[in-house]
């Protein structure tokens, strides 16, 4: 009952927000259509962030506990939290080229979430490559702390190297400062409650398939 | 008691190797054990030397147990092992293998140690070969050498008659009585009925991953 | 701690002794860097007016990349011949089987460095070396052997090692990648870098950060 309430709830979340993304918000004066793309890219750079804590959260209490069903969660939000970091990263190139006249530059965030994207990647071939069983799931989980505890060292280090190397934007847009209205602050939310309620459900069902095959290797 | 192995379990890949598996080994003990190609009797030495960790159970070695890092120390200090890989580096000589693994575990006069054992085990001619140039069977002595260079509590080994002639077994036999006999203890494979009966106080086979006493 | 200091020596000697009868590590590393180094040099159309950034660049991708691929042969023959687990059965606490593997490898690595400094300058009609560069390339190849060491051992015994290594290590490594070229690049352009002082904290810090890190996870990767 409460499975089928979401899926209900989530699809009428998602086809308002497609609405509003279409139809219902007006076009931001400074970047014009191209400004829609960020109601996809910006969802989907938050459920990426969510993800990537999660797996280090979970990979800490399966650490610390040894219970498989944490090291399930950590694997799951993974395997979804890296195709929602593709979909940020080919989202946020696609805006850029017209706003900032370059398909990418050398901002903390950028570098940052795209070495962020790696370690998901390393995390998850690891697991593909490795022998199955408890030592696996164990440098797993160490790799995924390994990848948190470097995530901040990361940032700062691209920070450092911005301010020596500037930002190369030469786009015509690349100076104005964006304004969001009401109604667009309404529907980058709306926005970002789809994606977030289609994640979690992914993430969900992707628990379940692990569960699932973990079993039926027994 | 030198070995305590209390209901121990342990799975690889949801493949369930031992399971409620217990055994002890006591001074002057020398205990084989059989059983057929993959029943687990590599899994229980590997458990047995702190290589691998049971899932379930309990391993305590010289009343110490590998949980501990200390005691872990402790415990590697008093035991030998030789597992079915012989575990020596093969670009260098018998001599240079056999005298790094002895500065190691501490060995203080390494060099005459060295060559007493080298000696007993027939090795003298091999000790500024290559170890990689050897036979199977002489890789295997120098394997056994490295195991017996801090004169073991308990000596640990997977199929000690692999590889070996005729000579080389009694030779090898001799050794674990001779250890037995003077208080110490081993644990060991064996595929050898014969050798089996040379040279242990106990058998057992492992069935379902369980020990039954032969 | 006179015992370890004695024990620690013992290992890295003996991971220097086995290098000097194989020379497989140097060879891998001083080969690919110098493929590498020259084929940017013969695939450009001037190497005398190569932007500085992208010449450092040059250097430090290339000592990534050939190290990764170093790294695995480094620990190929340890897993084959189960060294590694005979290291394990003797009393040797886990973090000098650790850190004895990091200083060989260290040492390996920054001799081989030499060599590809040298032929990067001969290349690009430049000089290289200078204090700054070989500091840098003191604190690099320290923070690059801790960790190349500690996911050495994890990737060992997986599928696809060189691939898996490579796709693990650069990614953490990002921090002291910034660091090498952005010091060396300033060097090459006949300066100092401005935040020098800032990126060598911020790279000791990660060295120190890692090292500390790595050590203690060290013997939870290498027990199952």
């Amino acid at each position: 009952m409460i499975r089928q309430l979401y899926i209900v709830v989530s699809a009428i979340v998602f086809l308002v927000s497609l609405w509003m993304i279409f139809l219902w918000v007006p076009t931001e004066i400074n970047q014009g259509v191209v400004q829609r793309i960020l109601y996809v890219h910006v969802p989907f750079a938050w459920v990426s962030m969510v993800a990537i804590v999660a797996v280090a959260v979970y990979s800490v209490l399966f650490l610390a506990t040894k219970n498989p069903k944490w090291d399930n969660f950590a694997q799951s939000f993974a395997e979804v939290g890296v195709v929602a970091a593709i979909v940020m990263l080919v989202s946020g190139i696609v805006w850029a080229r017209p706003v900032w006249g370059v398909f990418w530059t050398g901002e903390a965030k950028l570098t940052t979430a795209l070495i962020l994207f790696f370690i998901y990647c390393a995390y998850l071939m690891f697991r593909s490559y490795f022998p199955a069983g408890a030592t696996r799931n164990r440098i797993a989980a160490i790799i995924a702390v390994i990848g948190a505890i470097d995530s901040p060292i990361i940032y700062y280090a691209a920070q450092i190297w911005q301010q020596n190397h500037p930002r190369a934007v030469v786009g015509p847009l690349s100076t104005q400062e964006s304004n969001l209205n009401p109604e667009m602050m309404i529907t980058l939310l709306m926005c970002v409650l789809s994606v977030t309620l289609v994640f979690a459900g992914t993430v969900w069902i992707q628990i379940q398939s692990n569960k699932y095959h973990g079993a039926a290797n027994a | 008691m030198l070995l305590e192995v209390s209901n121990i379990k342990k799975s690889f890949q949801d493949n369930l190797v031992l399971e409620n598996l217990s055994l002890s080994l006591d001074l002057e003990e020398s205990i084989c054990i059989t059983g057929s190609n993959g029943s687990g009797k590599s899994t229980l030495l590997k458990i047995c030397s702190g290589l691998l960790h049971p899932d379930q159970g309990a391993v305590n070695v010289l009343e110490k147990s590998f949980l501990s890092q200390s005691q872990g120390l402790e415990i590697r200090r008093r035991i030998g092992v030789l597992l079915h890989s012989n575990m020596l580096y093969p670009t260098y000589t018998v001599r240079q293998n056999l005298y790094l693994f002895a500065k190691i575990l501490g060995i203080i006069e390494y060099k005459p140690r060295v060559g007493e054992i080298v000696e007993r085990l027939g090795l003298d001619d091999s000790m500024d070969k290559e170890v990689q140039k050897l036979s199977n069977g002489n890789k295997r002595k120098v394997g056994l050498c490295k195991s017996l260079l801090n004169d073991p509590d308990l000596l640990i080994i997977d199929e000690p008659e692999s590889n070996l002639d005729a000579e080389s077994l009694k030779t090898i036999a001799g050794i674990l009585t001779d250890r037995a006999t003077s208080g110490k203890g081993n644990l060991f494979t064996s595929h050898s009925v014969e050798f089996s009966a040379l040279c242990s106080t106990k058998s057992f086979k492992i069935s379902s991953g369980s020990l039954v006493l032969l | 701690m006179r015992n370890w200091i004695e024990l620690l020596s013992t290992l890295t000697l003996k991971d220097i002794g086995l290098e000097i009868r194989t020379k497989e590590v140097f060879t891998t590393i001083i080969l690919f860097s110098i493929l590498v180094v020259s084929t940017f040099a013969i695939t450009s159309n001037n190497t005398l007016q190569i932007p500085e950034n992208v010449g450092a660049g040059i250097i430090w991708a290339s000592v990534i990349f050939s190290g990764s691929i170093a790294m695995i042969k480094f620990f190929a023959s340890e897993i084959e011949n189960e060294t590694l687990d005979a290291m394990l059965l003797m009393p040797v606490p886990r973090e000098l089987i650790f850190f004895s593997k990091l200083f060989s490898f260290f040492i390996f690595l920054s001799i081989s460095e030499m060599v590809i400094f040298a032929t990067f300058s001969i290349f690009y009609n430049v000089n290289v070396f200078s204090t700054d560069v070989l500091l840098t390339a003191v604190i690099f190849n320290f923070g690059f052997s801790s960790i190349g060491t500690f996911f050495g051992t994890i990737v060992a015994k997986a599928k696809s090692k060189e691939t898996l290594l490579a796709l693990l290590i650069v990614p953490i490594l990002i921090p002291l990648a910034m660091f090498a070229v952005e010091i060396t690049s300033a060097n090459l352009a006949g300066e100092q870098s401005e935040n020098i002082k800032t990126w060598i904290g911020l790279a000791i810090s990660f060295d120190i950060i890692f090292v500390v890190l790595l050590t203690f996870l060290f013997g939870k990767i290498v027990e199952e």
